[in-house]
């Protein structure tokens, strides 16, 4: 084992290291930019007469602040020497240590590099004395691999030349005293002394090299190291072999500035993303743009029939992706990334860009797993002596002495049965299998991937439901043998198969009264109690399906023209086909309704998604001298059909026909609708740079789109972004610890057109209603025609350095987007007709926030490497002004100065010790509690900081990685959704502190039955008030992986891998709730997920 | 470079899309008499549907049976929202009580949109535009009659626009009901006499009057009251149903109007809704109501009927009968000439013509096979026998049973059935969103 050794860190300063780099990173690089560049100086004392080359190394360290990297093996071979050093240069210092133990050190940046010596043969020593030397040599890749390309420059002399293909080259006329100097993108540099025979060179990977990290910027790409607007990325490594149906949930806590939050542990449900803040008071209108392989998709399906079992019926795009097949996943951010997406980019661009061939032999991969899920939290609920104690006292503090026949818990059911419905109804384990394989490869001139997947997942309901998803992507490029024509094909197919019940059960799991009858009576039919019971199992008779069918297909073709210039055209087609249908037969209804196969109802509801795209474009590249220019001209047009139409069926023969809606006796054909959405745009990027130091990158786009009214459909929008490479200049350059340093900012205008077609239109719409035979119209929405584009301002600063040969890398944000007339719906009061209108906010709404991306490569050796990332983001939100809220509708929801989550409460003030009764603060003292008067309390809900610490180790052939992801925030806790304590409902066990005679200070009211007025509408206030908020901050184990690589030859199999993978494992949270993570309560929160399974490259 | 830069700027056709195929420009909606037609049929399906007078579970015929004494619930309090009302513990954010105001402006919205679509049209004759107003101005009356009934003061608008309608305030009692009266004398003055539709399925003259009426005698006026229902009963097109049990069935004489299903032979929300066979499943009579019935009333078999179980007996409302896919002959009656033989008699008694009413309570008592009431009753009794008497007819409709005895001051009595009731249970709160919305709508009814 040959470990390189880390010298000057003693165990507990290693300790303080990790810690600081881990935690505070950010504190550490300000405190090293401030003070080792002075405080160390470069002379070393030190006095022994016998001291080990491991401490003197060490004392090295500690004065001069330079690390020594030298084998572990070399240096047990080393004698202790004796040393009287005092105040002597390091070089001076370092050669009195190696005399005689043959080794020699070299100074590079701020290490000191020990090696063994090499001894020139004698007959070399002749031959290099003559002046004029010709050198050759080759250049290999840390594989061996010849390096084509890489360049040979004599320091300090205009002479140079590159390498050939198969990696040699030559010089001639060197002097015999020259250092050459041999480069290569992406490679540490390799400084040698001339020699005639420099036989093979080996150059090393440049340890997290900015150069080596592309960034897709949509319709460009550029270096991490030239970039000047803010996108994050998330490669292939952290999102592939996760127990995940969607990229989504694989890149949680993995970038700063992007908040997602899965709906639903229903798998193909839809997320919540919000890239940097909520910039939309509609939900809708905060989806970024999704673009994959340079074709968008339309955002979220919306679903008819799934309210009630997918939280806000939305089905996320990205479904139809499988994560295997995702090189990478970039978010556009800053006004400099997303003003080229002009009128679609206020909310970021979420980027995808699936798998492509590489050039290289046949690679043939399959890959298989297996996970089990289930629901990650439960609450502890009442057991059935204390939910009957509490019914019974309900009724006595009521004064209702006679207990209604209703009350069916009391009067009928067994007392002494129990149940624990969370276990019964959402406690199944279900499992999900996921197969792959793939076929890549690639020649000079053409490679090619194809890969197929399939992944199923059943449902923790105890009921056979499941989730299938099967893809088929092909990659396709060719290129000329000159290079000058490149054609590239990616096409995505999926088809998804969603099937489960149509509603959660989430909820009712927790209400349920424990001593509630059995789900199935003895002959295994659905038990309704002589009809005294809501069984909730009768829903596993009903029955959502909902199959999608996605073709994503782009075109990507580029040709140089001249050597600055090239033609490029990008196109595509989406074609997406949904299809829902939901069951609805009789026999989920109680049977004593006397309802038969008559009542039963299908409904089917088609959507089918047809999209083109034709981007040509131009760009050129010019450099001279300092100067260097990159222009991209281009346009788009891109039409969008969408036909959606529904019929329902009303009674059956049999439920056998349930399926086939011709079989219906009453047929109802609702609305066909037929829309459209065209759109248009011209966009240019001009990017200079002067010096390799100064960047300047000007981005604009005009938009026209139908969904505006015809005087309001182009708007122009545009950023300007700069960067600085400081550590470039001079002055800079002196500190050798910093290996790279930038500032960028960037300011511009990004718009927003996600309102839905035809708002502007002043219209009637046919409706499913029928009165004596004639179909109905009535009025789409309120008319406003003077609505027009949303335009959100975005500023950024922000800093990235990059210290210790690149080992650790710090990115710090500041970010600040105003949007001052955001197209919202303003909502209205009911006699005004219609709930919302279509309207500019007119109101100034600002996000803010700060973000902190750092990672380091904390051990870097053959055999061990350790890298850690942590990012953190703090947004704030708030309302800068708002001319006329108090006459407003928006006057009892927002209030200048505060963000635009906050919520109006009432002051909890406890329970009366003598009444039993909660109390609330009535602030204007008018001896009753009303709203708006009353409810003064504002909380700000909402998340107040995020972020995700993650971890990747590997030693030999075994790799691990684990996420961390924390959420500090306020949401409603389970007072919001509580039914007032007493009624026909299990509650949480710290519903038993309730008041009572004997417990004068309980935190809950005294218990009630519901059915006396007062009692409810204290329940409702104290469901409005600051109790039922509270700090729903977490931290989640959110992905556990180990892998373990090892060849099997003799099977074939070049590569195998075996991976354990957990998801969602352990969560740390105080919040009173079943999760702390969700945007609509009551439906199943994520699962936590254990998978297994392997990888085979053949 | 310039050429690909000039594309969208000459592009402006790119985007411009076809009209959708769903939707018509409103202009054009009332330049053609099928398609204004249509805009009336989209209100009256909704009132079918969802709405204040609908059969179903929004309707006033069991929100108000299940508020006041004629219709049980099985619902546990605190679980549901029809069930707060049954409990009287409803509170403003009560979602039934929410719907009720929300879907009622929203039909009120397409009233206004309706008219004012009609009087800007150029096309349409005098006649159909007449015919149209008249009809749509009836129904905003009687969805605004109702609110009134139902939350007290409220906001009252005859236009579409939604700065002025986002901003309405509570309009005083006697303004409000003046402004009913004007709507429905110009709704009786476009009305036709006759029935454009021979099923009756559109309110004509007649069911403007009935209406006008009833809000006369909410204002205490009587006699003006009379006179309009002397001329309904008057009418050639009205002629009692002497056979009880065909009392529902679409084809009498006796209906001033009635909503037809929009799928033929599909059942009355109203049978859907109270049916059960073993033991109830939602809603059942109140004994209360049940026992105001002798054995040999004939409604008793009729009007209700007793579903025994092993344990106990209950009755369901069945004065509509056909269920799912096999109803060839009813339709939900709005307003049969019962109510105006009640309201008439009413009047009567109430100007001290006690006589000349009894004989109008009589002919449904006789028709259930009751005796008529004796000629000797004074003032009171005979108000006593109508109260009675129109209850035992008319409960379970329309929110006959409690509007009357809102407007007779005796809804206090309702506190010996139902132990929350409090005076203050007159109204219903306003619901809470919409103050919030507007707090020009403040302040909110007295005891929420």
């Amino acid at each position: 084992m040959r470990i390189p050794e880390l010298f000057g860190f003693n165990q507990a300063a290693k300790r303080k290291w990790l810690m600081r780099i881990n935690l505070i990173m950010i504190l550490i690089t300000v405190f090293l930019m401030q003070t080792s560049a002075s405080s160390f100086a470069q002379r070393i004392t030190l006095k022994s007469n016998q001291i080990t080359l491991r401490k003197a190394f060490s004392e090295v360290r500690k004065q001069t602040g330079y690390m020594v990297l030298c084998e572990s093996e070399l240096l047990n071979k080393t004698k202790p020497v004796k040393l009287d050093l005092t105040d002597v240069a390091l070089e001076v210092a370092l050669e009195k240590m190696l005399v005689g133990q043959n080794l020699e050190f070299s100074i590079k940046d701020k290490s000191i590099v020990v090696k063994e010596k090499e001894r020139p043969s004698f007959i070399q020593k002749i031959v290099d004395y003559f002046s004029a030397i010709e050198v050759s040599g080759r250049v290999v890749d840390e594989k061996g691999n010849p390096i084509a390309g890489a360049t040979v420059k004599v320091k300090g002399t205009g002479v140079a030349t590159s390498t050939n293909e198969t990696g040699s080259f030559t010089l001639k006329n060197v002097d015999e005293n020259a250092v050459l100097e041999i480069s290569y993108l992406g490679y540490q540099i390799r400084d040698l002394k001339a020699a005639q025979d420099l036989g093979t060179v080996r150059l090393d990977i440049e340890v997290g090299k900015l150069e080596e990290v592309t960034i897709n910027a949509g319709y460009y790409s550029v270096s991490k190291r030239e970039l000047t607007g803010s996108i994050s990325k998330v490669s292939s490594k952290d999102i592939e072999n996760q127990p995940v149906t969607n990229v989504l949930s694989a890149a949680q806590g993995r970038m700063a500035g992007v908040s997602i939050i899965q709906n639903s542990g229903v798998p193909g449900g839809g997320f919540d993303i919000q890239i940097r803040g909520k910039n939309s008071i509609r939900r809708e209108g905060n989806e970024p743009l999704y673009i994959i392989d340079g074709v968008p998709i339309g955002f979220e399906t919306p679903s008819m029939y799934a309210i009630s079992i997918l939280p806000n019926s939305s089905i996320n795009p990205l479904n139809t992706i499988n994560p295997n097949d995702i090189e990478s996943f970039e978010i556009l951010k800053d006004a400099d990334a997303t003003a080229i997406y002009g009128s679609r980019g206020a909310n970021g661009v979420i980027i995808v860009t699936t798998k492509k061939g590489r050039k290289g032999g046949v690679d043939l991969k399959l890959n298989s797993s297996y996970a089990l899920n289930s629901v990650a939290n439960h609450l502890e609920m009442m057991n059935t002596a204390q939910y009957l104690q509490m019914r019974k006292q309900a009724y006595q503090n009521d004064g209702i002495a006679t207990i209604p026949a209703t009350a069916y818990d009391l009067n009928t059911w067994d007392q002494n049965r129990y149940t624990d419905w969370q276990k019964e109804l959402i406690g199944n384990t279900s499992d999900a299998a996921v197969i792959q394989l793939s076929l890549s490869g690639g020649s000079d001139n053409a490679s090619y991937l194809l890969s197929y997947g399939h992944q199923q997942q059943s449902t923790v309901f105890p009921a056979d439901f499941k989730y299938r998803t099967n893809n088929i992507t092909g990659n396709f490029t060719f290129r000329t043998p000159d290079k000058r024509l490149e054609v590239n094909m990616s096409n995505t197919f999926s088809f998804q198969n969603n099937n489960v019940q149509n509603d959660d059960l989430t909820k009712r799991s927790l209400t349920l009264n424990p001593n509630a009858p059995a789900l199935y009576d003895m002959s295994g039919n659905i038990n309704w109690e002589k009809n005294t019971f809501v069984n909730p199992v009768a829903l596993f008779n009903s029955e959502y399906l909902n199959t999608t069918s996605f073709i994503n297909s782009g075109a990507n073709v580029s040709y140089r023209l001249f050597p600055y210039l090239s033609l490029k055209f990008n196109g595509g087609i989406t074609s997406q086909n949904f299809e829902e249908i939901s069951l609805k037969p009789h026999t989920m209804y109680n049977t004593s309704g006397g309802l038969t196969s008559a009542n039963s109802i299908s409904s089917k509801n088609n959507q089918t998604n047809f999209s083109y795209l034709l981007e040509p474009q131009i760009t050129a590249t010019k450099s001279w001298n300092d100067h260097k220019f990159d222009v991209l001209v281009g346009a788009t047009l891109q039409r969008s059909e969408a036909q959606q139409g529904s019929i329902q069926g009303v009674g059956f023969e049999s439920n056998l026909l349930i399926r086939n809606l011709g079989a219906a006796k009453t047929k109802l054909v609702n609305d066909q609708v037929q829309t459209q959405y065209y759109y248009t745009a011209a966009f240019a990027r001009f990017n200079y740079q002067f010096k390799n130091k100064y960047i300047l990158n000007l981005t604009g786009r005009r938009d026209g789109s139908s969904r505006f009214g015809p005087d309001n459909r182009f708007g122009n929008f545009g950023a300007v972004g700069a960067a600085w490479l400081f550590s470039e200049e001079q002055f800079m350059k002196e500190l050798s610890w910093l290996s790279s340093a930038k500032l960028r900012g960037s300011l511009g205008t990004t718009g927003n057109d996600k309102i839905g077609d035809y708002q502007y239109l002043d219209t009637y719409t046919i409706t499913s209603n029928i009165y004596n035979g004639i179909t109905g119209l009535s009025p789409s929405r309120l008319y406003n025609p003077s609505f027009s584009w949303e335009k959100t301002i975005k500023k950024e600063v922000a800093i990235e350095l990059s210290f210790f040969n690149n080992r650790i890398n710090l990115t710090t944000a500041y970010y600040n987007n105003r949007s001052s007339n955001q197209l919202v719906g303003v909502p209205l009061p009911a006699t005004a007709g219609f709930s919302s209108i279509q309207a500019n906010f007119p109101a100034t709404v600002q996000n803010t926030g700060w973000e902190f991306e750092t990672s380091a490569q904390l051990i870097r050796n053959s055999n061990f490497k350790y890298e850690s990332s942590f990012n953190l983001s703090i947004p704030r939100n708030k309302l800068l002004e708002f001319p006329n809220l108090e006459g407003s509708t928006y006057s009892n929801q927002y209030v200048v100065g505060y963000p635009m989550s906050l919520v109006k409460l009432y002051q909890f003030e406890g329970v009366d010790q003598i009444t039993g009764l909660y109390k609330f603060k009535d602030f204007n003292g008018d001896g009753r509690l009303s709203t708006p008067n009353d409810n003064q309390v504002i909380k700000r809900m909402g998340v107040e900081y995020y972020g995700g610490w993650s971890n990747n180790l590997q030693y030999k052939q075994f790799s691990a990685s684990f996420l961390l992801q924390f959420v500090k925030q306020q949401n409603w806790n389970y007072n919001r959704q509580m039914l007032i304590p007493g009624n026909m409902n299990n509650q949480p066990l710290e519903v038993l502190d309730a008041w009572s005679p004997t417990n004068p200070t309980g935190t809950y009211m005294q218990y009630s039955s519901g059915s006396i007025s007062q009692k409810n509408s204290l329940h409702s206030l104290f469901q409005n008030s600051t109790a039922a908020v509270g700090d729903a901050s977490f931290i989640r184990l959110k992905n556990v992986q180990l892998n373990y690589r090892i060849a099997l030859p003799k099977l074939g199999v070049r590569e195998a891998m075996f991976y354990v993978q957990g998801q969602n494992l352990l969560t740390f949270t105080n919040y009173f709730g079943l999760d702390p993570e969700f945007v609509l309560t009551g439906f199943l929160p994520p699962l936590k997920t254990y998978s297994f399974g392997f990888q085979l490259t053949f | 470079m310039l050429g690909i830069l000039l594309i969208p700027m000459s592009c402006k056709k790119w985007i411009e899309t076809d009209f959708p195929n769903n939707q018509l420009p409103t202009q054009l909606v009332f330049e053609n008499e099928q398609t204004a037609e249509s805009a009336l049929s989209d209100l009256y399906a909704t009132l079918w549907n969802n709405s204040l007078i609908s059969g179903g579970i929004e309707g006033l015929g069991l929100l108000t049976s299940v508020y006041a004494d004629d219709i049980n619930t099985i619902y546990a309090p605190g679980v549901n929202s029809v069930a707060d009302l049954f409990y009287n513990s409803q509170i403003s954010n009560n979602s039934v009580v929410n719907n009720t105001w929300t879907n009622s402006y929203k039909q009120i919205y397409v009233s206004n949109s309706i008219i004012e679509g009609v009087r800007n049209s150029k096309s349409l004759s005098p006649e159909v535009k007449n015919r149209i107003t008249g009809e749509t101005i009836f129904l905003r009356s009687l969805l605004y009659f109702y609110l009134h009934q139902i939350f007290g003061e409220i906001p009252y608008t005859n236009t579409t626009d939604y700065n002025l309608n986002s901003q309405l305030s509570r309009m005083p009692k006697n303004e409000f009901l003046l402004k009913l009266e004007n709507d429905l004398s110009e709704a009786v003055k476009l009305l036709p006499e006759g029935f454009r539709n021979s099923e009756r399925i559109y309110p004509n003259k007649y069911a403007g009057l009935l209406v006008l009426a009833k809000l006369k005698m909410l204002m205490n006026r009587n006699n003006e009251a009379e006179v309009l229902l002397q001329s309904i009963v008057q009418s050639p097109s009205f002629v009692f149903q002497a056979d009880i049990s065909k009392v529902f069935q679409k084809t009498g004489s006796h209906i001033l109007w009635q909503l037809k299903p929009s799928i033929n032979n599909e059942a009355t929300k109203e049978a859907l809704l109270y049916n059960f066979t073993a033991t109830p499943l939602s809603f059942m009579v109140n004994m209360n109501l049940v026992n105001q019935f002798s054995n040999n009333d004939l409604r008793k078999q009729q009007y209700i009927t007793a579903v025994t179980n092993q344990t106990q007996t209950n009755y369901k409302v069945s004065k509509y009968r056909n269920l799912a896919g096999n109803n060839p002959n009813e339709y939900s009656v709005i307003m049969r000439l019962e109510e105006v033989n009640f309201l008439l008699a009413e009047t009567l008694i109430k100007q001290g013509k006690v006589a000349d009413g009894l004989p109008w309570i009589n002919k449904t008592r006789l028709r259930a096979g009751l005796a008529v009431l004796p000629t000797t009753l004074t003032a009171d009794l005979a108000l006593d026998e109508l109260r009675t008497e129109k209850r035992k007819e008319m409960f379970a409709e329309q929110g006959i049973r409690f509007f009357d005895i809102k407007r007779w001051g005796l809804l206090d009595q309702l506190a010996s059935v139902k132990p929350n009731w409090k005076s203050f249970h007159a109204q219903w709160p306003l619901p809470l969103k919409e103050l919030l919305v507007n707090p020009k709508l403040n302040p909110q009814n007295e005891g929420y």
